[in-house]
């Protein structure tokens, strides 16, 4: 039994300087095929017209995009946004520096407000007066205290001596709802969230060998000499007729046949040896140059990634009774770090085209933060305190400046079925895909506060009516996706994918009864990795 | 007529030096071809596409390595290619393309080159390209992996079960000779 290097080498120098007869029809294939290949470019793209369909179309689509942009930023000019959420093309906005307000600037320095208004201080809009008894503290009020969270700074009236009654930071937490009292003094609240051939294409060609075979044939009457070739071309004419065939696996039988008799025809010619210095001479050389177009014969790939995005949000309404209700939204919301997940199925239905389907699940946040008016509060406070058998009475005014400031995370989570066609080409380990498709929103949730728009004041989007929002819908029906995809393989079967990708909603989230038009961009970059099966 | 002079007429398109170039190395080019191919006219289709594309991509030779081996790569990426679509058809359409039954070698007195790459040819697709990569072009499995998309254990497997198969073809013919 021979080893297998053994069965190797027997091959190797029998046949790798092998040479082999050629008809003399494959030379003028090649001239007729060189002829022809201005035309084959043009063919191939013909062939790629479907590709070429779907960029148009997305180009197309984009540059509507570009253009709604700016045209529902010239009707909006008065509600830009000052907190960076509506669209980057807003900044191109001619009215937006005008016109906008920034709600930053609003912000007061409370500590600095108080050592300029003392007398605010003194002008109670409420009274409080408890008696407190020198070393017994009421349990009842103990308890007030303990639980009040309220920061207090107490000021004495008229010269009196100052005392600090009570010092206490607290924070009402509600899910991301946070409520906070702030006395005068306390500094600001944080924010704290949490090309295969087709068959006619080959019958093709065999009818074009046939036909060059006739016709050769009947040149071949007034020429003696032209007889072996037209032999050549019949049998050229039949072996191509057989291959044709082979759609299906019992005419494979035809093709064995043929084999046969393409082998019969082969002379044999002496191999010579295939030495260690050309086995390392052309090892080297072909090391980064083979294989430069790949294609994947794999069926199914599944891909899982997750991305940051980073969104945009439109806001407009053409309504002019809510045009400050807008505008107050885009005071009060700030984005924050958006992303999105997935899992992709990756079926190629064709040499470079694939399709893509799979579940996906992307969540917007934003921070809406709304500071309240300021009130100043002063409680008078009478205690009684023995010394030496007297008592002494004790008036202590405790004045406190209070601000209520509502900060919620908004979150907008979509559970999406992307249908993503792909054109993929393989360069090595790397592979690359332009991606087009659209997105179809199953469901869509979201929680969080924005400005209610009858009352101006902070209402939970998530209180819902019939299970349903006052301000959003359940489902948000379609986007479009386009995006860029590079795979690097790291192992047999396993790659590393990145894909910088754009999504743009279609229809905007809001209800017909709300007539607030939100819709949102995203731009982020899905990281992940593609497993082959 | 010199290999560079040949080369340089070519990439002028002069037809007189394409021919000689043809005529120079289109006999060594086949025999590579019918080794990867499944049957003589295949190789010849394949031998004509890749000549095309030695002619018109002659002016990215860089003179580096042996002229006759950039040739050879040529002729072996599109062998591949007919392979790749061959098997990408039988994946859509359900086949088994590793399956095919070998066909039989006709019996020869001697193992001449002409009975091994007969032999050589019968082999099923999968095994064929994979033993002439591997033992006859002298590619590593991870390449061979790399160029036909399969995993470097499919294409060890493939290897071990192509020299089998070529070792009873052998035994069996040298006992129809003796």
């Amino acid at each position: 039994m021979k080893q297998g290097n053994e069965i190797d080498k027997l091959f190797r120098d029998a046949v790798y300087d092998h040479e082999t007869p050629v008809p003399e029809f494959v030379w003028e294939g090649i001239q007729e095929k060189q002829r022809s290949f201005g035309a084959s470019v043009l063919h191939k793209l013909q062939q790629k017209w479907g590709l070429i369909a779907l960029l148009t179309f997305l180009g197309l689509g984009c540059s509507y995009i570009g253009l709604s942009y700016a045209g529902s930023w010239n009707k909006t000019a008065a509600l830009s946004d000052v907190n960076g959420i509506a669209s980057p093309l807003a900044s191109l906005s001619a009215g937006q520096g005008q016109l906008a307000t920034n709600a930053n600037a609003q912000k007061v320095d409370q500590q600095q407000y108080d050592e300029e208004h003392p007398s605010q201080l003194v002008s109670d809009n409420q009274n409080q007066i408890t008696a407190v008894q020198k070393g017994k503290a009421d349990p009842a009020n103990k308890e007030q205290k303990s639980s009040n969270p309220i920061n207090k700074r107490t000021t004495a009236n008229s010269g009196q001596t100052v005392r600090l009654v009570q010092k206490k930071q607290g924070k009402i937490r509600n899910n991301d709802f946070r409520s906070q009292i702030n006395s005068s003094s306390l500094t600001k609240g944080t924010v704290s969230n949490p090309a295969v051939k087709g068959s006619s294409l080959k019958l093709g060609n065999a009818n074009e060998h046939a036909l060059s075979a006739s016709l050769q044939s009947n040149r071949s009457d007034s020429k003696q000499s032209a007889g072996s070739t037209s032999q050549e071309y019949g049998r050229k004419a039949a072996f191509a007729s057989k291959r044709d065939l082979l759609s299906n696996k019992d005419d494979r039988n035809l093709a064995n046949i043929s084999k046969l008799a393409s082998l019969q025809a082969l002379s044999i010619a002496s191999g010579k040896g295939f030495t260690q210095q050309k086995e390392q001479q052309f090892t080297k050389a072909r090391a980064n140059e083979c294989f430069p177009e790949l294609i994947k014969a794999k069926m199914l790939s599944l891909e899982l990634f997750v991305s940051p995005d980073n969104v945009s949000r439109e806001l407009l309404t053409y309504d002019p009774a809510l045009q400050e209700h807008v505008e107050q939204r885009l005071n009060s919301e700030a984005r924050r770090l958006s992303w999105s997940a997935g899992l992709r199925l990756d079926i190629a239905v064709h040499r470079n085209l694939h399709l893509k389907t799979g579940l996906g699940y992307a969540q917007i946040n934003e921070l809406f933060r709304h500071t309240g008016e300021e009130k100043t509060v002063t409680t008078t406070t009478i205690e009684e305190t023995e010394v030496n058998g007297q008592i002494e009475i004790d008036t202590v005014y405790t004045v406190e400046n209070w601000q209520r400031v509502v900060e919620t995370g908004n979150r907008y989570r979509f559970f999406d079925v992307p249908l993503i066609l792909s054109y993929e080409a393989k360069f090595g380990r790397l592979s690359l895909s332009a991606n087009a498709g659209t997105v179809f929103n199953i469901f869509f949730t979201q929680t969080g506060r924005i400005f209610s728009p009858e009352e101006s004041e902070p209402t939970p989007v998530d209180i819902r009516t019939d299970g349903e929002s006052p301000f959003f819908r359940n489902f948000n029906a379609v986007s479009l996706y386009g995006g860029i995809g590079a795979y690097y393989k790291i192992a047999d079967g396993v790659e590393l994918m990145a894909e910088p990708h754009v999504k743009y909603m279609l229809e905007p989230l809001n209800k017909v009864s709300y007539s607030v038009e939100q819709r949102y961009q995203t731009v982020g970059i899905n990281l992940g990795l593609r497993y082959k099966f | 007529m010199q290999e560079l002079d040949l080369i340089e007429g070519c990439i002028r398109k002069d037809a007189r030096c394409q021919r000689l170039l043809y005529e120079r190395f289109a006999p060594k080019m086949l025999s590579v071809c019918i080794r990867y191919a499944r049957e003589r006219s295949e190789a010849e289709d394949i031998l004509q596409d890749a000549f095309v594309k030695v002619f018109n991509n002659l002016e990215k030779f860089e003179h580096r390595g042996s002229f006759e081996g950039w040739i050879r790569r040529i002729m072996v990426n599109t062998a591949l290619k007919y392979y790749r679509k061959l098997r990408f058809q039988m994946e859509q359409s359900g086949l088994d393309y590793s399956n095919d039954e070998p066909v039989m070698p006709t019996a020869e007195t001697e193992l001449s080159a002409q009975d091994l790459i007969s032999i050589i040819s019968g082999l099923p697709d999968g095994y064929r390209v994979v033993f002439n990569m591997y033992a006859i072009e002298g590619f590593s499995h991870r390449e061979i992996a790399e160029a036909l998309d399969i995993k470097e254990s499919t294409s060890r497997s493939q290897l071990v079960k192509a020299r089998k198969m070529l070792q009873g073809l052998v035994t069996e013919r040298q006992k129809v000779r003796l």
